[in-house]
């Protein structure tokens, strides 16, 4: 499971161009697969007998692991997207929050980044399959309730991350700063957030 | 012909297996640059048999292709035998017209 230092430290960029590449493999086992079709049906059209029919088989075989190749390779490349895409979003926000931290709530923060990017990654993964199962995974922060001891910055830094973090696994501290966090006139309620953005501005 | 075809569809198929090769290199290496500053997610049980069981897969498959592709060159080598040996029998087979021989 990712900590709050691998959270910030890893490089999404790696896993999207990694997804990229993977898909590129799908889309030449696309190529390959034909060019193999097309071997399979010169036999089929200028050979008979038995042991044309141990060779179609054979290469009905192959041709089906061609496919399933392809496949995995596109759903190995959607993971690696999902995930990069996930976790370039989950840093930025996380970025974002801890500027504005003080040490003391550096811990908060990490807890706070950590659970949002869990519940970013179960969001994107949500369609089921592999995706989903990998985002399960890599989502797994254990539950505990983190002492908050500044809530003004706390609910900073929660700010910048609370509308997607899984507020199922928080514990009240965090939950009571998030309520107020998310309320109209909190940080990133209507009104808070346009204030927030307004003084990033100035 | 047929041997013939059946040695070309093997030479290709022996072909496939290394672009197959070429494809799982590929993303052997690209899963090994991910790991720079990601290992720890790469690390993730379901992620690694979701890149290394592929890798694996597509190593088998690459095997299994260019053995099936040394198979057809085998098949038109035995193709072609069979074919003299037919050739041979059906010649021996041909009764030599003797009435003449011996004028």
């Amino acid at each position: 499971m990712p900590s709050y230092v691998q959270l910030t430290a890893c490089n999404p960029q790696a896993f999207i161009e990694a997804g990229q590449t993977y898909q590129r493999m799908a889309a030449g086992f696309g190529r390959v697969r034909a060019a193999f079709q097309q071997g399979m049906a010169v036999l089929d059209g200028n050979w008979q007998g038995a042991a044309k029919d141990v060779v179609t088989g054979r290469g009905r075989h192959l041709d089906g692991g061609l496919v399933a190749g392809g496949q995995e390779a596109d759903s190995t490349g959607q993971v690696l997207l999902t995930l990069g895409h996930a976790l370039v979003t989950a840093q930025t926000s996380l970025r974002a929050a801890v500027a504005t931290a003080t040490a003391a709530d550096a811990a908060a923060a990490g807890k706070i980044g950590a659970l949002a990017a869990g519940r970013l990654i179960a969001t994107f993964g949500s369609g089921g399959g592999k995706a989903a199962a990998i985002a399960q995974e890599v989502a797994s922060i254990p539950t505990g309730e983190t002492k908050v001891a500044s809530p003004g910055t706390a609910a900073t830094i929660a700010a910048r991350v609370a509308s997607r973090a899984d507020f199922g696994r928080l514990g009240p501290v965090e939950r009571d700063v998030i309520d107020r966090v998310t309320a109209p006139t909190g940080i990133i309620g209507s009104e808070g957030l346009a204030e927030w953005t307004r003084r990033q501005k100035d | 012909m047929v041997p013939e075809k059946v040695r070309e569809v093997g030479q290709q198929v022996v072909q496939i297996s290394q672009d197959v090769g070429s494809i799982a290199s590929s993303g052997a290496a690209t899963i090994q640059l991910a790991g720079s500053g990601n290992a720890g997610f790469l690390a993730t049980p379901a992620m690694a048999a979701l890149t290394a069981a592929h890798l694996a897969a597509l190593k088998n498959l690459g095997g299994q292709l260019a053995q099936h592709g040394q198979d057809l060159g085998g098949s038109a080598q035995t193709y072609d035998a069979v074919d003299r040996e037919q050739n041979a029998a059906i010649t021996a087979h041909v009764p030599t017209d003797t009435t003449w021989a011996a004028h």
